[in-house]
């Protein structure tokens, strides 16, 4: 079983959110890192870049397979988090410590999922 | 004397010249203030490619038991690599001496100077000849940093010519390509090794995304990399040298080594080498020129490092030295010059060649790209590389494969068959329908072509 916080949005692609005071810190779900399996490799954005909610904003790398992430909102990077770029297994370790990006200017974001509507997306996938 | 053409400078640029120029029937002279062979062959490429395949034979011989293979208590003696090295230089040295006597090219020893229009003057003898070229190179650049005379400090030239300096921690200023590659090589040979580099990521050639997986493997390995860090001051003496840098964050930093490498890079060497007056147009020393090296004055031409704005490779200046010994015997010039792949000889190899998806983007060229991992490959398990890939960036509508990233054993050697495709115009679909040979490292090309097909 998956760990799905109850205090976060999730979106249907496996990212987490949280909302600090307007700047939204978005993540990998637990489920997300397990699938994917170890991660040797996090490709970031920078600081300033503009994320388009829907659009690939980040790949992650597992020793066989690249995946994209999607951003769940439309906004500006405001902060990436550099120690993943040297430590990518911290998002295996600690999936909802291991923010990929915060994002601010936020004007648009995806269907967001609460708690529950998320888990109900991770049963259907693993049904 | 006289000549139909007067090369100044020995090296990869000058001595290909040379060659081409003998052969089209120029009567050709040669000057040369050192060593035939230049930067790349003396203190450059090749030495530190003989150092790094003796530091690579001795960690792979550390992890030998891994293999099955037992190899005992595993050594290495610096004096021997150097040695080695500069047994391979030799050669080397030997070899273009030979390709220059058999062009019966007249090879001059000494410092050269333009004294003016079709005038040389070296060891104080004049020279004449129709066309001049300079061929000059590049030196080392000295930023202006505090401390950097101090005897603790070291450039390329001293780590890479005669027995070289052993450490067992070094603090490498410029993480470009001289300051990575010596940072393989002393962290393969069990050194502690630091770089500082000044731009926004190590490699400030390359895209940033090579660069990032760059400095994750040189981390892996033992390295420390620090980018955005400016050096303020060098204190110390040999063995305990010290060096104040300000991070990213903009905290002052102080790091501690037996030595220091200044590698901030290279600028044109134009030294001496022009009599008050016979001067062309210069910039900040480098001199100007246009594609095909034809500088302010007529029958005056640059190529290699030395001129001004000129991407500063060895095959570069010999594809430009080939190109100008047709263009002085009246041919045309066979070398294509848009398309120019760039290695890096690091553990592993890095190469590129073309457009990267960040250049791309930032030119707004709609692209897509196809990038196939080491992990997928059976020779890369086989031989336990570290993560890396092949990625390929294709445009996005007409598929046609406008450049390439390579992060992977012999990426040197796979970025040649990308530079054919680039520079043929070759569609991803087209590249994905030759058969490539498995089982090899170079299947990765086409498992990232594979990857932009469009059925």
């Amino acid at each position: 079983m998956s760990v799905i916080p109850a205090e976060l949005k999730y979106t249907k692609s496996h990212e987490w959110v949280k909302e600090e005071d307007g700047v939204f810190v978005i993540g990998l779900t637990d489920y997300a890192q397990s699938a994917l399996g170890d991660l040797v490799f996090v490709n970031l954005p920078e600081e300033g870049d503009a994320v388009t909610a829907g659009e690939a904003f980040s790949d992650v790398e597992s020793v066989k397979a690249v995946s994209d992430v999607f951003s769940p909102v439309t906004g500006e990077v405001c902060a990436i988090n550099e120690e993943l770029l040297d430590n990518p297994a911290l998002i295996n370790e600690a999936p909802y410590d291991a923010w990929l990006v915060k994002v601010q200017n936020v004007s648009d974001t995806e269907e967001l999922l609460d708690a529950a509507a998320y888990e109900a997306v991770v049963a259907a996938e693993e049904a | 004397m006289t000549y139909d053409i007067a090369i100044i400078g020995g090296g990869p640029g000058g001595y290909t010249c040379a060659d081409k120029a003998a052969k089209a029937g120029l009567k050709t002279v040669l000057f040369e203030k050192a060593f035939l062979g230049g930067t790349c062959l003396n203190r450059g490429c090749m030495p530190t490619k003989s150092l790094l395949h003796s530091a690579e034979t001795y960690t792979a011989l550390k992890h030998a038991a891994d293999l099955g293979v037992n190899a005992g208590d595993v050594g290495y003696d610096f004096g021997v690599m150097h040695r080695k090295k500069n047994e391979v230089v030799e050669k080397l040295r030997q070899g273009v001496a030979q390709l220059m006597k058999a062009g019966k090219i007249d090879v001059i020893e000494g410092q050269a100077r333009v004294e003016g229009p079709g005038k040389i003057s070296c060891n104080g003898e004049l020279y004449e000849a129709a066309d001049i070229v300079v061929a000059t190179g590049s030196k080392i650049a000295s930023p202006p940093i505090p401390g950097k005379e101090l005897p603790g400090v070291y450039s390329s030239n001293d780590l890479l010519i005669g027995d070289g300096v052993p450490f067992d921690s070094l603090i490498i200023i410029g993480g470009g390509v001289v300051g990575t590659e010596c940072a393989s090589i002393y962290l393969a040979l069990g050194a502690q090794v630091t770089i500082l580099e000044a731009a926004d990521h190590i490699l400030p050639l390359m895209d940033k995304e090579i660069a990032q997986r760059l400095a994750l493997i040189l981390k892996k390995q033992g390295g420390k990399v620090e980018a955005k860090a400016f050096v303020s001051k060098i204190e110390g003496e040999p063995g305990n040298m010290s060096v104040t840098w300000t991070d990213k964050k903009g905290n002052e930093q102080v790091s501690t080594a037996q030595g220091v490498l200044l590698a901030a890079g290279r600028i044109a060497n134009t030294d001496d080498l022009f009599a008050p007056g016979a001067e062309p147009e210069m910039e900040k020393g480098a001199i100007l020129a246009d594609e095909l090296g034809r500088t302010s004055v007529e029958h005056l031409y640059v190529i290699g490092d030395a001129k001004a704005h000129n991407i500063q490779l060895a095959h570069v200046a010999e594809a430009q030295g080939t190109n100008m010994a047709a263009l002085l015997a009246g041919k045309e010039p066979p070398m294509d010059m848009r398309v120019v792949p760039n290695c890096v000889y690091t553990t592993p190899e890095v190469a590129s060649v073309g457009l990267s998806e960040e250049q791309a983007k930032a030119e707004g060229i709609p692209v897509k790209c196809g990038k196939y991992l080491t992990g997928a490959n059976g020779k890369c398990l086989i031989e336990n590389t570290e993560s890396g890939y092949v990625k390929l960036v294709a445009h996005k509508d007409t598929g046609v494969i406008l450049g390439a990233q390579l992060v992977c054993p012999r990426a040197t050697d796979l970025i040649g068959e990308l530079a054919v495709a680039v520079q043929q115009a070759l569609t991803a679909n087209e590249l994905s329908s030759v058969i490539h040979p498995h089982p090899t490292f170079i299947e990765m090309i086409h498992g990232a072509a594979d990857l932009l097909r469009v059925e």
